[in-house]
């Protein structure tokens, strides 16, 4: 009986740290979580914020469209 | 196809176990809750069920039975298998026709039992115009194939629920994970998990990897061959011939990215016989086979 | 011809476990099949904003969101907002040491502000009611195609806006583009008409009944997955707003250089209706050209918290600049449990028209040259403070609640800016 073990230069183990920028479609896990996901992680806040400040400060925009669609400034 | 899963303690977390596929299957994971090694465990179990119950041969109630009870008619696939179909496609196209999920008729003939029944060349010859992937109409959404024909989706299946698995427990948490399915492993950590590669042969250890990202799984079984005048008849049959492959090794281990991938590069270098090592050199992986 | 096949195979080194990579993504890359959330049903988010300021306003915002994603992977949002504004507003006014006197927003009324105060209109009451729609579909498997309306409407105010849009992904969707134009119609119709700016307050002269602006935006968004844990978008967005953007509500108050005290409206030729009456409406430009930068950064840690950090820089042809910065933190607990502190910070530069108040001489320069001035503290020199802390439980079938609390803490050159706030929210999420 002949046992061999050839430890080959295993590209395929650092596939995921091979790529320059971004993810395989299957290492999607983390960023899949909806706190991951600019503009749903904090559902209706950003909208609030936004309202909220476009009315009480002199910017707006950036995020989204500023705040419109109000008298208040 | 309901069973039951098992927690328990380790060093580091906690361990699932479970039943699926005739295999001890396990779920380490460092760092959690017993809630949550619960709730990714039953997770997981549930996975590897569904898949064995959907795409096992053993079963009268399955797409698999449909389609081998057909005789001749045309069967309405679903997604999932036209993805499973897809790909057995692609390793068919691959190994030049020697990985064939038609070639599961042989069975009727081969039965590796470690005896000396060794089938003669006319009940052999007799199977050979039953298999072929080549004779598999396929549409989009449906297949048809001659009656009498099969098709086996076990040299993909228990790798697939091993990915399925994991892609599954992802959604759920990114904490330290190693699904394995009765040998056929896959890891996704910041960790790296140890994983001994055993020598079924001598209960010896074969190596070992450190793995954190990625995938062993392996293909063949020393316990599975026909001895006869001195010769042993490997488990691996060549579907042009429908004779055992020659030469190779009885098992090789491969690591990989997924293990659907490990298992099918272990099970194409097999099929080269006595060039699977040259193979597996070509391919660039990191490999561990057993040989006489 | 054996040997001749095993020498192509292995002139390609490597080319099945290659293509074998390809085919187990196929395989595997789809989504998974069971899905966490109910896909065929309307994902709905309730949440009523409570916004309290120490001595001025308060707000009660109820907010109704629904969204649902269809087979074809289009996607429908409709949302309705109700937005009821009650209590004090600054009128524009210099915070001076001796009384000051004001008309309603109909100039029917006249009300006295006493020495030190800070001038506030109590007048302020408003309901505002807006409905939006956006819909999004798939031109082809990258290429998502947007669109949407909406309306606001309050007492005095109404608007109607479009958008369109499209967003390309790159990269095996590593690398999002999109780009969104929107064109918005307000219409103003302040209580009593629009006043004569620059005139004194207390002669209450009116010109028409209404005024409208336009405001045009675009967004040019980068949204990259830089690693497994790691998010970042960078948008710019370029509003150019024409048409009154003048505060019909507010005025600069006008003072004697020597003492600093208001002005008499009769000394300057104009109707007496009580002390520290030299109030002129204010005037701002009739075009605007906003510029900003918003990058945004998630980062997931190993024990799945998430770390988000979003910086915006603005700045306008008014001659504002700001910087904002927003952290949070988010916790992930047990059971399904989280807690997130939020820390935001915002300073701003003074518009070139702002004045706290004018002296005769400062008016009649600007007057003479068609130039602008306003008192409004938000369009002076600002610096906020926002500290918060959100917490809730993700529940099973997708549902959710959380509730948050936060502190806002305005402060400017002027007294009128020292504006605290209490930011009550509790929301709610189902799938129905």
């Amino acid at each position: 009986m002949m046992m061999r073990l050839i430890v080959a230069a295993s590209c395929l183990l650092v596939l995921a740290g091979c790529q320059n920028l971004g993810v395989n479609p299957w290492e999607r896990d983390v960023l899949a979580r909806e706190a991951m996901i600019p503009g749903e992680a904090d559902g209706l806040d950003d909208a609030f914020d936004d309202h909220i400040y476009f009315s009480k400060e002199g910017s707006s925009g950036g995020r989204g469209f500023g705040g419109g669609g109000c008298g208040c400034n | 196809m309901a069973g039951e899963t098992r927690l328990s303690r380790t060093r580091e977390g906690w361990i699932g176990r479970f039943e699926a596929m005739a295999s001890p299957c396990e779920v380490q994971l460092r760092d959690v809750s017993r809630v949550l090694a619960q709730h990714v465990t039953d997770l997981v179990a549930a996975e590897a069920w569904r898949v064995e119950q959907r795409f096992s041969r053993y079963r009268d109630d399955n797409i698999i039975a449909r389609i081998r009870d057909a005789n001749g008619e045309w069967v309405e696939l679903d997604d999932e298998l036209e993805r499973l179909l897809d790909y057995a496609h692609s390793c068919w196209q691959l190994s030049d026709g020697r990985f064939d999920i038609t070639s599961g008729v042989l069975r009727r003939v081969w039965r590796f039992d470690g005896s000396d029944r060794i089938p003669s060349a006319e009940e052999v010859a007799q199977l050979l115009p039953l298999i072929g992937w080549d004779k598999v109409e396929r549409e989009q959404g449906r297949l048809r194939m001659p009656a009498g024909m099969e098709v086996d989706l076990g040299g993909i299946g228990k790798e697939y629920a091993v990915d399925r698995a994991l892609l599954l427990a992802r959604q759920h948490t990114s904490v330290d994970l190693l699904i394995n399915f009765g040998g056929d492993l896959v890891a996704c950590a910041q960790k790296p998990w140890q994983v001994g590669i055993e020598n079924l042969r001598n209960d010896g250890v074969a190596g070992q990897i450190s793995l954190s990202q990625g995938a062993v799984a392996t293909s063949g079984d020393t316990r599975r061959f026909l001895l006869r005048a001195g010769k042993r008849y490997s488990h691996i049959l060549d579907p042009l011939s429908g004779w055992p492959v020659e030469g190779g090794p009885h098992s090789i281990t491969v690591v990989a990215a997924r293990c659907t991938e490990a298992g099918m590069l272990a099970t194409l270098a097999l099929l080269r016989g006595k060039d699977a090592e040259a193979f597996l050199q070509a391919q660039n992986v990191r490999y561990w086979g057993l040989w006489d | 011809m054996q040997l001749k096949k095993q020498n192509q195979s292995m002139a390609c080194a490597g080319s099945v476990a290659k293509t074998l990579a390809l085919a187990s993504c196929a395989l595997l890359g789809v989504p998974a099949l069971a899905a966490d959330a109910p896909t065929d049903q309307w994902k709905v988010d309730g949440t009523m904003l409570l916004y309290s300021e120490t001595d001025r306003v308060s707000a009660i915002e109820p907010v109704i969101k629904a969204s649902r994603t269809f087979e074809n992977e289009s996607k429908l949002d409709l949302k309705l907002t109700v937005d009821s504004l009650t209590g004090n507003s600054h009128n524009g006014a210099a915070v001076l040491g001796a009384p000051q006197t004001f008309t309603s927003p109909s100039g029917k009324d006249v009300y006295q502000v006493n020495a030190g105060d800070v001038p506030l209109d109590d007048s302020f009451k408003d309901t505002r009611v807006a409905v939006s729609a956006q819909y999004s579909w798939l031109l082809n498997r990258n290429l998502r195609a947007t669109s949407g309306l909406n309306f606001s409407n309050e007492y005095d105010f109404f608007s109607v806006g479009a958008n369109a849009g499209l967003s390309l992904d790159l990269n095996q969707k590593n690398t999002t583009l999109s780009f969104l134009l929107g064109l918005e119609s307000d219409t103003i119709e302040p209580v009593g008409g629009v006043p004569d700016p620059l005139t004194l307050q207390s002669d209450g002269l009116r010109l028409d009944s209404s005024e409208s602006r336009t405001v045009t935006d675009a967004l040019l968004g980068w949204t990259q997955v830089m690693n497994r844990r790691w998010i970042m978008q960078l948008n710019y967005n370029v509003s150019a707003a024409s048409g009154y953007m003048t505060d019909p509500y507010k005025v600069v108050t006008l003072i004697d250089e020597l003492t600093g005290l208001p002005l008499e409206a009769e000394d300057l030729g104009g109707a007496n209706i009580g002390p520290g009456d030299g109030q002129v409406y204010e005037l701002r430009p009739d075009s605007r050209t906003k510029h900003a930068l918003y990058w945004e950064n998630r980062y997931s840690r190993e024990n799945d918290d998430v770390i988000a950090v979003g910086y915006r820089f603005m700045t306008d042809d008014w001659g504002i600049s700001s910087h904002t910065l927003d952290l949070k933190y988010r916790w992930q607990l047990e059971n399904g449990w989280f807690v997130q502190p939020h820390v935001r910070y915002y300073t701003q530069t003074e518009a070139d028209f702002w004045y706290e108040s004018l002296t005769e001489v400062d008016y009649n320069a600007i007057v003479a040259s068609n130039d602008y001035a306003s008192g409004d503290y938000r369009l002076g020199k600002l610096t906020d403070t926002t500290v918060g802390v959100k917490f809730g439980r993700e529940l099973a079938n997708g549902r959710r609640w959380d509730t948050r609390l936060e502190f806002m803490q305005q402060s400017g050159d002027t007294d009128a800016a020292d504006v605290s706030a209490v930011i009550g929210q509790v929301g709610y999420r189902f799938y129905w």
